[in-house]
């Protein structure tokens, strides 16, 4: 029974395994949506894959929604915080992310006034809202 | 009436005064009396009255023996023996002797024992209980027992008596144990106990054993059960008995009957119960709700259902409490409900049940109201009127509200009208009727009724009235008359100093005018109006803080509003304020460094703010502050996709296309603005500010093509309307540069500059404008400062590198560059998404494909199937396979031609001035559209194109030549064939400058000096007649020069070749430079060897005299002017040199020089062809061109002129670059006559004596002067091939022909770039023979 249980586990295993790989090389061959479908699909299957996270933010970031690929990238580290790859992935999103919104504030800010000064800690909560 | 009064109160004191008197004879008789009542009682045999009677006997005559006897036997035989024996006892006391006492002790004889005993039994039967009783005392014996065999029947007759029950029943009970097989005893003793309700159950316990099939006396204790039943006060714990009792006897309709009314009382009393249980349990509810606790009762009444769901009271209950919770719906269910489950309800509760009605309708009215759904509003405020027309006349002002506002105002009129019928001049319905006449603008009639209102109660229509005045002022305002708003607003705060909105609207006003100190003033006075004395006020409080964006501040100052009096646009404004909160939070997250809590909290505004258009605006700029447009965008699609967009949203959307490049739309949607009309003044000024964005950014694209006309088409109307905005100068300032009219743009530039703009963009447009006019110095320090302000713009450093660039500073400028795209690529790498890795199956990082593989991928588009096909087929429009560069900038500075300069060439020395500028390679290919080509590329160089450029241009490189130059002339003498071989090598270029090297062997052939003629005009043969063999005139020689080149000066130094014989040093310093924009000038100082003969390049040897003469050299300066305008231009030349050379004359020239060029001809195809028209002029001092000692072989007349009409046509080919050229003129010159050896007087004075001494001889004195007049022309032309990158080979033909005088020049080359630079298409790399390696 044991080693009918092991057989099945590595079967899934490596099934999984080429479904990573085809999504990969989907995305790589330049099929983003293609790419995109797989990887929810199975996200669909299993929300808690780190992996598919992960490739699904690097889908999404290549169709420039750096915002939805930040928040895959959240959760995927969340569930394996310990990953390196997926650190890195975040780290180099946030870090561009910081840059780009860096720069359209001090686009935006032209017209500001001068000397306004920033806040060192976020605003705090706001009151509920009355109408949901 | 006195009369009688006085007779009865004598009568009553006669009575007073003889009463003592009587007593003793009235006691005597009424004694008397009684005993008479006694003895006519026992005769009449009733012992009882008659022992009352001896009783009462007794009492008045305690010793009266007849009394005592009577009493004696009538107690005894009543059984009462104790009072028989008291009475016996007082008789005895009395009368010892009494018959009484010797009749007890005999007893009764049998007869008379029979006869009482009949009697007895007698008046037993017939219920006379108490006589049988008497009847049976002469029975008895002296204890009074009965004879034990009639013991039962007498206890059974005693306890028919009243006092005698108990006595009998422990007498029975005694009989009954002491005798257990006696079932008559039993019996008796069982129907005794069935006379007292206390032992009846008792006794029907005995009488039901008594009753069974086998008892003796069964029928009898049957009937004597039946009876006891039937006596019995029965209970439902009785009903057994009954059930037994029929069930064994049979059915007996009495007892049926007893049974049945004992259940149905039991039901009854159990239903009593009940009621009064639930009227108790009920009474703390209804007390609780009578006491206002109406959480109490709620929760009484709620625990009571949870048991009973239908119990009516509670239900009842329950429904008052939600009544007095003012929770109508449930209220009016719960009533209805309690009347359903029982009827008998409806008459108390149907007040209740039409109140809960009622104001549930209109409860649910304002429900309707306050979500803005004013026709329904309208619907249920009518059904509420309907129910109660004359009810609360605020509702039916609520239902007019409500109808107006769902655009029904007639039927809002009706129904006013129809109100104040009913109650006229009512004050809600008199007010609603005014707003209505305020909304319908009947401003007339709203007069009147305000008038008639302030006659009736001044301060009525208060509100009203100020809502007038607003209307006024708002009214003003949109037609842009901000006095005339400002005065309504005025009147509107004086007639209601309360109201806050017109606190809010003139502050808004104030504002608006710029009067922010005013605005501040009035919005105070409202701010420390006492909280919560004015629902309004703080609202009013929270539009004025969010009128200043001031989002938190505006929450905190709504929460002061108590949830039931928070509207619609309360609630709509909070919404507002939060949603905006939250944009401004995420923003600051985002600045603080956290993108994902920013993407979070904008997903929490996102939420709020629902998918309806009412946000889209406030996320799309949340979007956009987070640098994601393209999100933006969408938001606002999705918006309109549902709701028409409002003009505000339009433009807010058109700005967002515009910054997102989609031009198309952003056509379609700020002229569908535009057409509409329906945009406010400010609007169309926002809308406008984008379209000029928009025009300015077709204007610079069209700029970019080259279209300048399309261009300036643009941007004409935009500089009429806004010349003042810097932006739009910016731009035209742009355009005259690429116009090259560069001093207006620098002017504009000047002008932007002027107040230190804090535009970037203003700063490169001057900085371009001041390059491109060639002011370098304006350039460096603009650039300077605009580097210091903005040190991460790699604009001002590209800016640099090109005045470096125009400095000759090459270097510089690379590094420069290389310095802007670095920046470049930092910016690059923050505004393109991060590569991110992918994760493989393994659980390792994959990187993606390279970028131009990957975006080869993406151009593909449609995507491959099936299998490869050995040969790509037709496939219609198709992705470039690689980058298509069909432009290519090129920057010519260089003043000096590199070809050999010479007079009949003069366009050749005269290049386009010195600015930035396309060369159009092929313009055909820029317009020729490319299948599938994506958006077309910038025309303006990119980094990478300009530092490649410089890098290869900085790179070393070596050329190896051959040059024949051969000249027509006297053998010996003027003819020359010059063969020279230069081999050069130039280093790299640093900021430091550039050096070159450059190895020339030269071989010099003129001949044989052979003939009388040649040899008397040669040396000082003419000394000795000529004679002398033939003198051979060749020579080589190795000359060497080193170069050095740094921006605009070149200096170099060097010899003429060694080996010749003369050698001299050579050198130059040259600098070129513009002026302006079409300017150029060049300097020159140089010593250069005059090649034109054998003598004046080599020298020569006299045989005679053993000396050499010759080796000219050419010192002096030269200036150099041009002035381009493109299709055509002029130059002018000047020059003066002093001439010299070993044995030579010394001698000195004078050139100048000029001409104009026409360039007639420019295509990319067919070549440029350039025609001219030049005048070059010169003189020497001194005719030095013969050959004899002290000439030196040089052509130096006094005066030559030329003019000539040159014509070029240069082009390419592929990878062949060719210069063809011609030149036609008439030249004339004037030369002095010479002596034959100038400056050696010694000579010419010996030659002088010898011909004077020989006159025959054909020895000359010297050179006659001649003037010479004729057509010249010239033929040239060069080839070269790029064969890759690095080589060049090439060849040079030309010949040159005047009278006397022709030359012909033969070149080959090949000129190898170590930096893979391959020569620019058209530019020709023909090494220059006279100057060295850098010239």
């Amino acid at each position: 029974m044991i080693r009918v249980m092991l057989a099945l586990a590595l079967l899934a295993l490596a099934a999984s395994g080429r479904a990573d790989d085809q999504t990969t090389a989907l995305l790589e061959a330049g099929y983003p949506d293609t790419a995109l479908a797989e990887l929810e699909a199975r996200l669909g299957a299993n929300p808690y894959d780190p992996v598919a996270l992960n490739n699904l933010a690097v889908a999404r970031a290549r169709g420039d929604e750096v915002f939805a690929a930040l928040e895959l990238l959240d959760r995927a580290a969340r569930l394996a915080p310990e990953h390196p790859v997926i650190a890195e992935n975040r780290n180099r999103l946030r870090t561009w992310l910081m840059r780009r919104i860096e720069r359209a504030d001090a686009h935006g800010s032209d017209d500001a006034v001068a000397g306004a000064s920033r806040p060192p800690a976020l605003l705090p909560e706001p009151p509920p809202l009355w109408v949901p | 009436m006195e009369a009688l009064k006085r007779g009865l109160i004598a009568a009553a004191v006669a009575v007073g005064a003889v009463l003592p008197l009587a007593v003793d004879a009235l006691d005597a008789a009424a004694l008397q009396q009684l005993v008479r009542q006694a003895q006519f009682w026992e005769t009449r045999n009733r012992p009882d009255l008659a022992r009352e009677a001896w009783t009462r006997v007794i009492e008045a005559d305690p010793d009266n023996v007849q009394a005592l006897e009577r009493l004696i036997e009538l107690e005894a035989r009543h059984g009462s023996a104790q009072k028989a024996a008291e009475y016996e006892a007082r008789l005895r006391r009395l009368a010892p002797d009494s018959p009484v006492f010797q009749r007890r002790a005999q007893g009764l004889g049998a007869a008379d024992r029979e006869t009482a005993l009949a009697q007895a039994r007698s008046l037993a039967r017939s219920g006379r209980s108490a006589e049988a009783i008497a009847a049976w005392r002469p029975l008895l014996d002296a204890q009074g027992e009965p004879p034990a065999a009639l013991a039962v029947e007498y206890y059974e007759t005693l306890a028919g008596t009243e006092d005698g029950w108990a006595r009998a029943r422990d007498a029975l009970a005694r009989l009954s144990t002491a005798r257990p097989e006696d079932r008559q005893a039993a019996l008796a003793y069982a129907r005794v106990l069935s006379y007292r309700a206390a032992t009846r159950r008792e006794a029907i316990r005995r009488l039901e054993a008594l009753g069974d099939a086998s008892s003796p006396v069964r029928a009898e204790a049957r009937r004597a059960l039946r009876q006891a039943l039937l006596w019995l006060d029965a209970g439902l714990q009785d009903r057994a008995l009954y059930e037994r009792y029929l069930r064994s006897v049979g059915d007996d309709a009495e007892l049926r009957a007893k049974l049945d009314g004992l259940q149905a009382a039991a039901r009854a009393r159990e239903r009593a119960a009940a009621d009064a249980r639930r009227a108790e349990a009920l009474r703390a509810g209804y007390e609780a709700l009578d006491a206002d606790a109406l959480d109490a009762a709620e929760l009484f009444f709620s625990n009571r259902l949870n048991t009973s769901p239908n119990e009516a009271d509670s239900l009842a209950g329950l429904g008052l409490v939600r009544l007095r919770q003012q929770r109508f719906a449930e209220a009016e269910n719960l009533l209805g409900r309690a009347i359903a489950a029982r009827p008998s309800l409806r008459a108390s509760l149907t007040e209740a049940l039409d109140t809960s009605r009622y104001w549930r309708r209109v409860s649910e009215a304002r429900a309707a109201q306050q979500a803005g759904q004013w026709r329904e509003a309208a619907r249920r405020f009518a059904a509420a009127v309907e129910l109660r027309p004359d009810g609360d006349a605020d509702v039916r002002a609520a239902t007019t509200r409500a109808l107006r506002k769902a655009g029904d105002a007639q039927q809002a009129e009706r129904i006013l009208r129809e109100g104040l019928r009913r109650k006229p001049g009512d004050p809600a319905l008199v007010g609603e009727y005014a707003e209505l006449l305020l909304a319908q603008q009947r401003e007339a009639e709203l007069d009147a009724l305000l008038a008639e209102a302030d006659r009736r109660d001044p301060s009525m229509l208060r509100e009203v009235r100020a809502a007038l005045l607003r209307t006024r002022a708002a009214r003003a305002r949109d037609a842009g008359d901000r006095t005339a708003a400002e005065r309504w607003l005025q009147q509107a705060l004086a007639a209601d100093p309360q109201s806050p909105w017109v606190r809010l609207e003139l502050a808004r006003l104030y504002r608006d005018m710029g009067r922010s100190v005013e605005a501040d003033s009035l919005l105070q006075a409202l701010s420390e109006m006492p909280v919560g004395e004015s629902d309004d006020a703080v609202l009013v409080q929270a539009y004025a803080l969010a009128d200043a964006q001031r989002w938190y501040e505006t929450l905190i100052v709504l929460e002061r509003l108590p949830p039931s009096k928070r509207s619609v646009d309360a609630a709509d404004l909070q919404k507002r304020a939060w949603i905006q909160y939250q944009l401004q939070r995420a923003e600051q997250a985002a600045a603080l460094g956290e993108p994902g809590r920013a993407v979070e909290i904008l997903n929490a505004a996102i939420a709020a703010a629902g998918r309806g258009p009412d946000h889209a605006s406030a996320i799309a700029k949340g979007w956009q502050a987070l640098g994601d447009p393209a999100r933006a965008v969408a938001a606002l699609r999705r918006a309109f996709a549902q709701r028409p967009p409002t003009p505000g949203q339009s433009i807010q959307y058109a700005a967002l296309l515009l910054e997102l490049n989609q031009d198309a739309e952003f056509e379609a949607v700020t002229t569908s603005l535009i057409q509409s009309g329906k945009t406010s003044s400010a609007e169309r000024r926002e809308l406008e500010d984008l379209i000029v964005g928009y025009r300015i950014k077709l204007a610079d694209r069209l700029r970019e093509q080259g279209d300048i006309a399309a261009a300036y088409t643009q941007l004409r109307e935009v500089v009429q309307r806004y010349p003042e905005q810097p932006r739009v100068q910016s731009a035209l300032a742009r355009l005259f540069t690429a116009a090259g009219d560069v001093d207006q743009a620098l002017a504009i530039g000047r002008a932007l500059l002027r107040d230190q703009s804090e535009d970037p963009r203003a700063w490169a447009d001057a900085i371009d404008a001041a390059l491109a006019a060639n002011d370098r110095e304006t350039a460096q320090a603009w650039i300077e400062q605009a580097r210091r302000r903005y040190p991460e713009d790699p604009a001002f450093l590209r800016a640099a590198a090109r005045l470096a660039e125009q400095q000759g500073q090459r270097a510089r400028s690379l590094r420069l560059l290389r310095e802007a795209a670095a920046l470049e690529d930092r910016a690059r790498a923050e505004s393109a998404a991060p590569e991110l890795m992918l994760i493989a199956a393994d659980g390792s990082a994959r990187n993606g494909l390279p970028q131009p593989v990957f975006d080869l991928l993406q151009e593909g588009g449609a995507e491959s199937v099936g299998p490869l096909l050995p040969r790509a087929g037709d496939a219609g429009p198709s992705a470039a396979p690689m980058p298509l560069r069909v432009q290519r900038y090129r920057l010519d500075g260089a003043l000096g031609a590199r070809a050999t300069e010479t007079p009949a060439r003069p366009a050749a020395s005269i290049r386009r001035p010195l600015q930035l500028r396309l060369d159009h390679g092929d313009p055909d290919a820029a317009a020729r559209p490319w299948p599938g080509r994506r958006a077309p590329r910038s025309i303006a160089p990119t980094l990478d194109e300009t530092m490649q450029r410089l890098e290869t241009s900085l790179g070393p490189w070596g050329a190896a030549s051959f040059a024949s130059r051969s000249r027509r002339g006297e053998s010996g003498l003027s003819r020359l064939l010059a063969i020279e071989t230069p081999f050069d090598l130039a280093s790299q270029e640093w900021e430091l400058g550039r050096l070159g090297l450059r190895v020339k062997p030269v071989v010099l052939d003129a001949g044989t000096v052979s003939g009388l003629r040649n040899k008397l005009r040669f040396g000082t043969l003419a000394l000795i007649n000529g004679e002398s063999g033939d003198l051979d005139q060749s020579a080589d020689g190795i000359a060497l020069s080193l170069g050095w080149r740094i921006g605009e000066f070149a200096a170099d130094i060097g010899t003429t070749p060694l080996g010749f014989d003369v050698e001299s040093l050579v050198g130059g310093l040259r600098w070129q430079t513009r002026i302006g924009q079409a300017a150029q000038l060049a300097f020159e100082f140089a010593s250069r060897p005059v090649t034109d003969s054998f003598l004046s390049y080599a020298g020569a040897y006299d045989p005679l005299t053993g000396k050499t003469w010759g080796g000219v050299v050419r010192s002096g300066g030269r200036l150099d002017y041009a002035y381009d305008l493109d299709r055509y231009g002029l130059y002018l030349n000047g020059a003066y040199y002093a001439l010299g050379g070993r044995n030579v004359e010394e001698n000195s020239v004078l050139e100048l020089g000029g001409g104009l060029f026409f360039r007639l001809l420019r295509e990319a195809r067919h070549g440029n062809l350039t025609v001219g028209v030049n005048v070059t002029n010169f003189g020497y001092d001194k005719n030095l061109r013969h050959f004899t000692f002290g000439h030196g072989g040089y052509f130096s007349p006094q005066f030559f002129t030329t003019v000539a009409l040159p014509l070029t046509w240069t082009g390419h080919r592929g990878r062949l670059d060719y210069r063809l050229e011609a030149a036609f003129g008439l030249q004339s010159f004037r030369e002095d006559g010479a002596p034959l050896f100038p400056g050696r007087a010694s000579l010419q004075q010996e030659l002088e004596e010898i011909v004077e001494f020989e006159p025959i001889n054909e020895i000359p004195l010297g050179y006659a002067a001649q003037k010479n007049s004729g057509l010249a022309y010239k033929f040239g032309g060069a080839l070269q091939y790029r064969v890759n990158a690095q080589l060049s080979v090439g060849g040079l033909l030309s010949l040159d022909n005047a009278r006397d005088y022709e030359e012909s020049i033969a070149q080959v080359y090949l000129r190898y770039d170590f930096a893979g630079r391959s020569a620019e298409p058209g530019v020709l790399l023909l090494p220059e023979l006279t100057r060295g390696t850098l010239p």
